[in-house]
């Protein structure tokens, strides 16, 4: 019995390849549907494979260790008018409690004198930050020119600041800038380094700002509307990530006296995490992408049963033919679903190729980091999906020609 | 003896068509009994049944009533793969209008039926070459059907019909696209068949042919009008 599943499956699919290399024109163009939904998948899964494998590498440069606290508040609070703030304080108590860390600084936001920062008639929309000597540690930055900020420059509230390459070119500083004055809103302030340039990460300029000390801008924020601040510190290494965030979150909740169901006022964040929500982004790209595709490869699929069809009732005599000299309705079918999965596969291997090209001249064309990759599991999900489309679609042309009656077959013209 | 003998067995085979809501009896009780090595003609004018006999001796379709034995097995409850097994196994089939397939070769034509049994390739092209090799085409294994004269093309189809070791070869209306000549070539080449044990039954309702054959069993209104063994004619006298 198996032995004859085999062979009339051997029998079927060889006579289905004979059919399909006499009708080479038309089984290319019938399997086209296929070829450009299986080709749209592996350009976008590689673009955004691609993508992601960039966006790792930038984030790896960045300093995957770093960690980020910041205030959170969660929604039903933000309805409440209540915003979470970390404070000063806060920054003080894990600074001298918690063990394993490496570099800790302070980082707050200048708020007071809006984000225009000027020099000449130039001006420029920039971040300005208030932060400590610690911070080019911690966050890896270092000055071309000049230096960073000092312990001094922070304990004397001085007006200095450290400021990114884009912010220099913006605002037309010359080559040397370092003793030039700048203007933030009305205040007057000393350049005194110039920051390496980090380049770009999911096309946001990375060297837009401006670095003054944590005093300075605090001072200048006043207190009358927040003191809210980011710690940013790097642990020692060897330190267990997860454990020291732990210590820190536990010192936090006992000093607020934070019971088991209320939720933190403050988050952690990584690196790690910042690819992760990268790359549940792309993913979900991906499966946009997939779903789209999915619609064009039943589209495909039911162009395959259409010219199967017409394939069915065009050799009808074949099949009249083929019966008589003793086929079995069983070989007539499998030679018609073979072909059917063939002309799908097909496909899909064209496609394959073709999906390769185009990502390849995407990427000549994108200046995105990361290397062509098509992924293996890509490669196989398009290869069995189009055989499924195949054997589904092919199935009832399939059907319909192995029920022919061989009297009725024979005869038809 | 004669029993025993028998490749074909019919008793009291009837077809009848379901067309709409009416049933048109094509056959109505036949009895016919062939022998080993006969070569028979079954004629009759248009409708008389003998194309519904054909397609029952052949195994195409299957009785309605009646009981149909082939080498003694009782294919008339046979389901359809075992029909196709038998039409495999023991018929050969020749049709007037060829029924090559047009975009493979003599050869491929001919091994056809072969692949419908487990059989390597080798020994197929064997049996292919060595069934061309009787009707005389042994030089054309390559060339397509389009390429063959109508006479030479029959001879194909009758390799095709041979190569399986049929017991009986099937001819309906095998001469009907040829000219005489060409009439006279096939019918020369059945006749050999025949003198090496061939049994053959052609369908026909061109009285030449069946006079050619040594038993004439005449349909007429889905009877068996006249069952007549004789001397076979000449074909050069009936010329």
């Amino acid at each position: 019995m198996l032995n004859r599943i085999f062979h009339s499956a051997y029998e079927g699919s060889v006579a289905a390849i004979e059919s399909i290399f006499a009708h080479s024109f038309r089984s290319a163009l019938t399997t086209l549907g296929i070829i450009i939904g299986v080709a749209s998948v592996i350009t976008v899964v590689s673009i955004m494979e691609g993508l992601s494998q960039g966006v790792g590498n930038q984030l790896k440069d960045l300093g995957s260790d770093m960690v980020t606290i910041k205030a959170h508040t969660n929604t039903e609070l933000e309805m409440l008018g209540v915003t979470n703030q970390l404070t000063y304080d806060d920054y003080l108590l894990i600074k001298s409690k918690v063990l394993g860390i490496k570099d800790i600084a302070a980082k707050m936001r200048a708020f007071s004198f809006g984000s225009e920062a000027r020099f000449g008639q130039y001006s420029t929309h920039t971040q300005v930050i208030g932060t400590e000597s610690d911070y080019q540690n911690v966050v890896n930055i270092f000055p071309v020119e000049g230096r960073f900020l000092s312990n001094t420059d922070d304990a004397k509230r001085r007006r200095v600041v450290f400021v990114g390459s884009s912010v220099l070119k913006k605002l037309n500083l010359p080559s040397h800038p370092v003793g030039e004055f700048i203007l933030l809103g009305e205040e007057w302030f000393k350049v005194i380094g110039i920051a390496e340039t980090r380049g770009s990460l999911f096309g946001f300029d990375q060297d837009n700002y401006i670095i003054a000390p944590f005093s300075t801008i605090r001072s200048l924020n006043g207190t009358d509307r927040t003191n809210n601040i980011d710690i940013v510190f790097r642990p020692e290494v060897g330190v267990d990530l997860a454990l020291l965030n732990d210590r820190i979150r536990s010192l936090l909740r006992k000093k607020y006296r934070l019971t088991e169901p209320e939720q933190d006022f403050f988050e952690f964040e990584t690196a790690e995490r910042t690819r992760k929500q990268f790359s549940d982004i792309t993913d979900s790209i991906t499966y946009v992408a997939a779903g789209v595709v999915g619609i064009s490869l039943i589209v495909g699929g039911i162009g395959i049963m259409n010219i199967m069809l017409v394939s069915v009732t065009e050799r009808t005599k074949e099949i009249g033919i083929a019966k008589s000299l003793g086929a079995t309705s069983r070989i007539i079918l499998t030679q018609f679903l073979v072909e059917a999965s063939v002309l799908a596969l097909f496909g899909g291997v064209v496609g394959i190729l073709l999906g390769y090209l185009l990502a390849g001249v995407v990427f000549m064309f994108m200046p995105v980091i990361g290397s062509l990759t098509v992924p293996a599991w890509a490669i196989w999900l398009a290869l069995g999906f189009s055989g499924i489309i195949g054997v589904v679609f092919g199935i009832a042309p399939a059907i319909k020609a192995s029920k022919l009656d061989p009297i009725d077959a024979l005869r038809y013209e | 003896m004669r029993q025993s003998n028998a490749i074909i067995e019919l008793k009291g085979v009837s077809k009848t068509y379901q067309i709409g809501d009416e049933g048109y009896v094509a056959l109505k009780g036949i009895d016919l009994t062939i022998n080993h090595n006969e070569f028979v003609a079954i004629t009759g004018p248009s409708g008389s049944g003998k194309s519904t006999l054909m397609n029952i001796l052949g195994c195409l379709s299957t009785p309605t009533n009646g009981e149909y034995q082939l080498n003694n097995q009782n294919v008339a409850n046979y389901d359809e793969d075992q029909l196709a097994h038998v039409r495999n196994h023991s018929i050969g089939f020749i049709f007037q209008s060829f029924n090559l397939l047009p975009r493979q070769s003599v050869l491929q034509n001919v091994i056809h039926p072969l692949k419908y049994r487990s059989m390597s390739s080798v020994e197929r092209k064997r049996r292919a070459l060595s069934a061309l090799d009787k009707v005389g085409l042994g030089d054309k294994v390559n060339s397509f059907p389009s390429q063959l004269s109508g006479g030479q093309r029959q001879r194909v189809a009758i390799a095709r019909a041979l190569v399986t070791e049929p017991e009986i070869l099937l001819g309906d209306e095998p001469t009907g696209n040829l000219d005489s000549k060409t009439t006279q070539e096939i019918m020369a080449l059945f006749d050999q068949l025949h003198e090496q044990g061939q049994t053959v039954v052609l369908v026909t309702h061109e009285q030449d042919i069946a006079d050619h054959c040594q038993r004439e069993v005449r349909l007429v209104d889905g009877l068996l009008a006249s069952d007549v063994s004789k001397e076979r004619v000449s074909w050069g006298l009936a010329c």
